[in-house]
């Protein structure tokens, strides 16, 4: 019987990818692990690897075809072996989102996340295993912890919050309109075509000062917070898009001092909308703690000599502390999902990674319990990955917090935009000398300022101090990182 | 200097190799750097017996009530059984900070393990010549705890009462 191969989910924001290239034609005999495929997903070009021997039968999606996550895209089989049609029953081209019910069974703390794998697959085993599915194995079970998704339901009409305005300010029925958006988005051109004009600089601003209030009625539960006053202002993906009108727009004046419009990359794009998602739907709120770090610094310096802690930097220190307090608050480690609390059952831990126009984050898994040594030697592998541009299907998925390094910036303290599909996210600044005041004398130490960012449906204050009071505990008596 | 001791309270039961593991990385990293506070691990284990380099491995084998699970460990002595239930406490401690003799530091350990047990209304007392901490029962003493040292470069590693 031979064996679909599927898209599989290669990021926790992944809906579709471009199949680049078949690196296996039809009639090539496949390896377990043999390259079969490069997909160009929202961030990143990644390998589709073999999870299964045998002849590669039948390519469904040639190079160049955007596939939904789930949709078959090939056989493998034994050689001669009859393709039986009607198999892929999923459409292959991007189309608008359809629901798709969840039918996972593992007792991982995934949920019905957008465009599940392995749905609609009949006949080959399944494999049940989390943790299995990075890859493309047939009949696939979805990736762990897909709550990391990008929060678009699959159920959800995609619209960006301009669009929505000015469909509801003139009348369009936006949930028969097509999206041409990223994803199957419905933007402001998908107004304009429904409504057969294009908008004046005058409707577009009338339509961004009704933003707040539209939002605050569709979510009854939001207070109003600081956090809202961005919400009054343009969206990054729609600053770039051609707005031909004939007022003076934001647009034109900027073109008039010479402002250049430069597409965004795919990558950008999707940073510019998870991050507008982030702060519009996620209230947020920050706190930040003082560590002292004198004696995790001389740690530090005094491991790093062993082969085993080898390119030992604070980040992975921080990473193995964040974890341990995640344990002892698992709160942080949660996550608001559509009038739910998802509380998963593993601590992965993501390193935002800068690349140079965007960032990846690669996720070390099960960090609480990894040794220090391991998530030395695992984050970087992830981060090198990341950098180069490669990184393994399994780097990008599975996210239950996350960690934002300034490095070596003299910033003395930031907050952090919360990755939407997480609870919070911990901002860490440089480390600097200051003044500390010990047993009434004036000693000179180093210091660390980390802010934790926490969503308020879920996270209080409270819970938050507690989290960073383990966390402050942890840093300050290094050794407790080693246990 | 660091004188605060930290208490590791690992999920039991655990498998012997993982406690082992983290006590290693432990003692690796004081010997490393010595201002890392002491730390007291405390753990129950799954079922094992463990077994010193010394015993040929034959006589374990017939020795043992089937089935048991057993692991060699780098020490001298016979096998020593851990199982759930039953209490493991493994000091990590810099002894130049304690005395740097290991005589009064085995001697510390009972005295702190008798002291322990008197808080749990239990009885307890060392015996000349035999190392460990004993309860008077009627007719014969029985060993409460039994205590085993490993120390490397003055950073004390085994023990198991």
């Amino acid at each position: 019987m031979a064996t679909e191969i599927t898209m599989p989910q290669l990021s926790d924001t992944m809906d579709e990818g471009t199949i680049l290239t078949w690196l296996k034609k039809e009639g090539d005999s496949v390896q377990r692990g043999d390259a079969l495929a490069e997909v160009a997903t929202d961030k990143a070009d990644l390998e589709i690897e073999s999870f299964h021997e045998g002849v590669l039968l039948k390519i469904h999606s040639p190079a160049g075809t955007k596939v939904r996550v789930g949709s078959v895209i090939a056989l493998v089989g034994e050689a001669g072996e009859q393709v039986v049609g009607g198999v892929n029953s999923v459409p292959q081209q991007a189309t608008a989102p359809q629901p798709q019910p969840s039918t996972q069974s593992h007792g991982g703390p995934s949920h019905g996340g957008p465009s599940h794998a392995g749905q609609t697959h009949t006949g080959t085993a399944a494999s049940g295993q989390p943790n299995s599915s990075i890859q493309a194995p047939a009949q696939q079970t979805p990736p762990p912890q897909a709550y990391g998704g990008n929060g678009n339901g699959t159920d959800r009409i995609k619209i960006s919050p301009l669009a929505k305005n000015l469909a509801q300010a003139h009348g369009v029925d936006y949930q028969s309109v097509q999206g041409t958006g990223d994803g199957g988005r419905i933007v402001k051109r998908d107004i304009e075509g429904a409504l057969g004009r294009e908008f004046s600089a005058d409707d577009i601003d009338t339509a961004l000062s009704g933003e707040t209030a539209g939002r605050v009625n569709e979510a009854p539960q939001a207070q109003p917070s600081p956090t809202q006053v961005s919400q009054a202002q343009p969206r990054p993906a729609e600053r770039v898009q051609p707005a031909p009108t004939q007022a003076p727009s934001a647009q034109q004046s900027q073109q008039s001092v010479g402002a250049a419009q430069v597409p965004l990359s795919r990558m950008r794009a999707t940073i510019a909308t998870r991050m507008a998602q982030a702060m519009s739907e996620i209230p947020h709120f920050y706190l930040t703690v003082k560590l002292e770090v004198d004696a995790l610094s001389r740690m530090r310096e005094s491991l790093k000599v062993l082969p085993q802690y080898e390119g030992l930097t604070f980040n992975h220190l921080i990473v193995k502390a964040a974890a341990l307090a995640l344990k002892a608050h698992p709160r942080i480690n949660a996550a608001y999902r559509d009038g739910n609390l998802l509380q998963p059952a593993q601590i992965n831990v993501g390193i935002i990674t800068a690349l140079e126009d965007g960032l990846l984050i690669p996720v070390v898994k099960n960090a609480d319990a990894a040794p220090l040594a391991d998530i030395v030697s695992d984050s970087k592998a992830l981060v090198q990955r990341a950098r180069s541009g490669r990184p393994k299907p399994d780097d990008l998925v599975g996210g239950t917090f996350s960690i934002s390094n300034i490095g070596r910036a003299p910033v003395e303290d930031f907050t952090a935009v919360i990755n939407p599909g997480q609870g919070a996210i911990l901002a860490v600044a440089g480390i600097q000398e200051e003044a500390l005041v010990k047993q009434g004398q004036v000693v000179v130490g180093k210091v660390m300022r980390v802010t934790l960012s926490v969503d308020h449906r879920i996270i209080d204050g409270v819970i938050a101090g507690e989290y960073l009071a383990e966390l402050k505990r942890l840093i300050e008596d290094p050794v407790l990182l080693l246990a | 200097m660091n004188r605060k001791l930290q208490v590791i309270d690992r999920p039991g039961p655990e498998e012997y190799s993982a406690t082992l593991s983290v006590q290693t990385n432990l003692l690796e990293a004081k010997v490393q750097d010595p201002e890392l506070a002491d730390v007291l691990i405390l753990v129950e284990h799954d079922e094992v017996y463990t077994v010193g380099r010394s015993v040929p491995v034959q006589e374990v084998a017939l020795a043992l009530p089937k089935p048991a699970r057993w692991i060699e460990v780098g020490r001298g002595g016979e096998a020593t059984f851990h199982g759930p239930g039953q209490l493991v406490a493994y000091p990590i401690f810099d002894l130049t900070r304690h005395g740097k003799d290991v005589h009064v530091y085995l001697r510390g350990l009972e005295r702190a393990g008798i002291r322990c047990l008197a808080r749990l209304g239990v009885k307890a007392d060392v015996r000349n010549g035999l190392t460990g901490i004993w309860v008077q029962t009627p007719g014969s003493w029985k060993k409460i705890a039994s205590i085993g040292i490993g120390v490397r470069r003055w950073v004390s590693a085994t023990v198991s009462p």
